[in-house]
């Protein structure tokens, strides 16, 4: 009997109250424990095969471990590295956002909090930033870009999702394709930034967010603007109708 | 056994009447006022319905206290004219009490020579009519005189004419006669009426031909008759307060300047006090409720003359904290920068003191109900639409409302018509719908075009108040418009 109940309370639908796994990247597995010793190396070699080879020497593996892993994948070892990076500071983005004690939680607005979580983003790649341009080469190529697009899509949507978007019709498409686009063009722009701190990549990443935001503002104007005259053309024809 | 006992409230017998207002407000009483002040509707039966005590109301017309209500609206010369002709009101204002202003001065904070002079001493008005631009006056002023008025009223007619005015009631709930029906038709024939039945808090219960819902943003009446109210709202706050001027300005001109975050009008009251409405973001609203008593009369000369930086930098200084008077040193260096001569002609006379506890606050919305009549239904004043202050026409509105609804149902007495039939209604909402849409639009698009610092919006406004300034003959046919002619 409680069985039954309970396989008919499943629930049907997504729901963010349901505490489900949220393991981006898994650094128990063979894989895992490998990229992120790699990782550490990444700063010094960059995102190639010897920080990949300087970490199974490190973990004492023998060499073979790499065919192991570069066999699970259709993609190079490198690549997975930078997907490995990508998701590892995608997961330190998610804890920073659970964390009571950061800042975010302070900032009231939206988008405030969007731009609170690009920069925080972006301030991750400040240890790497001398290999960034080697590892954003990597995710462009033609046959990586399908999963770095889903990648960016997915960093988008939890920016999007931590900074409290609640639309449930085009806005939700709008704001997540927004997200990706003013990350990825400050991200270029990071490269570029000589500023100490990076100031101006900080400047820029609130410029578009703020257009971003007006944007938004716009649209939604125009929109109840237009639904609010198109009603009120029927009831002005109604009120006149009535003079016979 | 024991005797059944009934403890429906619908036992009480409906008293029956020809209109009963609900919302004692300038509406509400503008309405009581024409309806019993005309000699063809005198006879109805009429009763309005208030939910706060008038007493307090009644007081203030006895015995005006000496500093002025923060609620005051400007009238137009429009409404001037249906309180002289069609309440009778008018007489009952102590004049000493209303201002009239004949010039108004708009100009833009991005660029304080994009200003446009209003004069209307130099319109020539047909019929030789008051030219003015608007007279200001306080509201629970202009309540008080209808009261006044519909107490003189009440002396003349036969008791039972007289219209009556219930205090100190909330509407519990109103439902469609023929709803009942089916409960009590046989005690009560009466209920086989379609006539609303309205029962009061205070146990009473009345059935009318006419309803009339003069009460407000959040209707009831309107809810019972399922008319929807479409709009949105501004995110905005007006902030509001009566203020005391260094000197009395005999120049008897009225102030706004468009600010990004909202316009900004100080507007003049007899001698030398003054009142104030400032549309702000809700972030600045809440700084400006706040700000110390001392500094704020400082902040509002510097709104009215300073940049938006200067602005924005002050309004930093006060968040942090509302009562740092270093602000007070901020605006003197910073209004020194201004050339005395221009601080003398282009700006309005410096405020010296904001009269304690007078601020207050509220949301600005925008609402205009779909249509202000169903079957035997009638809405008027903010129950049918509410909108931005900043061209100060939302009770002048409400009182074109009034005076199209009563030649209406004036129309349907002359023709023998039921009043509460949408028959006699249908030419209210004809006439006064489209006007109020095209005027509601009008005061949007200012608020609009003004609360934006994007350039090309912000040089095309400005070259059309320069150029519009020098166009009199287009500015005499705007006043007429403001002025409500």
């Amino acid at each position: 009997m409680f069985r039954l109940i309970s396989r008919c309370s499943r629930r049907a639908y997504h729901s963010t109250s349901h505490p489900a796994s949220n393991i981006i990247v898994n650094k128990r597995t063979p894989q895992g424990v490998l990229f992120s010793k790699a990782l550490d190396y990444v700063p010094k070699y960059g995102f190639s095969k010897n920080s990949i080879n300087a970490a199974v020497a490190d973990l004492g593996y023998s060499d073979s471990i790499q065919s192991a892993v570069s066999a699970l994948s259709q993609h190079s070892p490198e690549y997975g590295l930078v997907l490995f990076w990508l998701q590892s500071q995608r997961q330190k983005l998610y804890d920073h956002a659970l964390n009571e004690n950061a800042d975010f939680h302070s900032i009231g607005d939206e988008y405030s909090r969007a731009a609170y979580l690009i920069k925080e983003r972006l301030g991750y790649n400040e240890p790497i930033i001398d290999h960034l341009s080697e590892a954003l080469s990597r995710l462009i190529l033609p046959y990586n870009w399908q999963l770095s697009l889903e990648e960016l899509h997915n960093l988008s949507d939890d920016i999007a999702f931590y900074a409290g978007d609640e639309s449930n019709d085009s806005a939700w498409y709008a704001k997540r394709f927004l997200l990706s686009t003013i990350y990825v063009k400050s991200e270029l722009f990071m490269l570029q930034d000589s500023s100490a701190g990076f100031e101006r990549t900080h400047a820029y990443v609130d410029e578009s967010v703020a257009a971003m935001k007006s944007m938004g503002y716009s649209y939604s104007s125009v929109e109840q603007w237009a639904m609010f005259n198109a009603i009120s053309i029927v009831n002005l024809i109604k009120s006149q109708l009535t003079r016979g | 056994m024991f005797p059944l006992r009934r403890f429906l409230a619908t036992t009480a017998k409906p008293l029956l009447q020809d209109v009963v207002i609900v919302g004692g407000g300038p509406a509400g009483l503008s309405l009581l006022a024409a309806l019993k002040n005309s000699p063809t509707t005198k006879h109805l039966k009429c009763t309005l319905v208030e939910a706060l005590k008038l007493q307090p109301v009644r007081d203030f017309g006895e015995d005006p206290p000496e500093n002025f209500h923060n609620r005051i609206i400007s009238l137009t010369p429009k409404s001037v004219q249906f309180m002289q002709e069609k309440s009778g009101s008018w007489d009952y204002l102590h004049q000493d009490r209303v201002k009239f202003y004949d010039n108004m001065v708009a100009y833009d904070s991005q660029d304080s020579d994009a200003r446009i002079h209003f004069d209307a001493s130099n319109v020539i008005l047909d019929l030789g009519a008051l030219s003015q631009i608007a007279a200001m006056c306080e509201v629970v002023h202009i309540q008080a005189s209808l009261l006044q008025k519909i107490d003189a009223l009440n002396e003349e007619l036969p008791e039972e004419d007289q219209a009556v005015v219930i205090d100190e009631a909330k509407v519990v709930n109103i439902i469609a006669g023929n709803a009942c029906d089916t409960i009590d038709a046989k005690s009560n024939p009466q209920t086989s009426l379609d006539w609303p039945v309205v029962t009061l808090s205070n146990g009473q219960v009345l059935q009318t031909r006419l309803l009339v819902g003069a009460d407000g943003q959040n209707s009831p009446v309107r809810n019972y008759a399922e008319i929807e109210s479409r709009g949105w709202s501004y995110d905005r706050f007006g902030v509001v307060g009566t203020l005391k001027l260094q000197f009395n300005d005999f120049r008897d001109i009225a102030w706004q300047r468009f600010l990004t975050t909202g316009p900004l009008a100080i507007l003049p009251l007899p001698e030398d006090n003054a009142t104030f409405v400032w549309s702000s973001t809700p972030e600045l609203a809440e700084i400006l409720v706040k700000v110390d008593e001392k500094i704020f009369p400082q902040l509002l000369n510097a709104a009215m003359t300073l940049d938006e930086v200067d602005l924005n930098y002050i309004y930093k200084m006060l968040k942090a904290n509302p009562a740092d008077m270093t602000v007070l040193e901020e605006i003197e260096w910073r209004t020194s920068l201004i050339p005395e001569e221009d601080l003398d002609e282009k700006f309005p006379v410096p405020i010296s003191e904001l009269m304690p506890g007078s601020r207050a606050r509220f949301p600005l919305k925008f609402l205009h109900a779909d249509t202000y009549i169903a079957p035997r239904v009638a809405l008027v004043g903010d129950a049918a639409h509410t909108v931005h202050p900043l061209a100060g026409q939302g009770l002048n509105m409400g009182q074109t409302d009034v005076g199209l609804l009563v030649d209406a149902l004036e129309t349907g007495v002359d023709r023998g018509l039921d009043i509460g039939s949408t028959l006699v209604l249908e030419k209210y909402v004809a006439t006064a719908w489209p006007n109020n849409h095209a005027l509601m639009g009008v005061c949007d698009k200012l608020h609009k075009i003004f609360s934006t610092d994007a350039f090309p919006v912000v040089a095309l406004r400005g070259l059309g108040l320069k150029s519009l300034n020098y166009f009199d003959v287009v500015k005499d046919i705007m006043v007429k418009a403001i002025s409500g002619r």
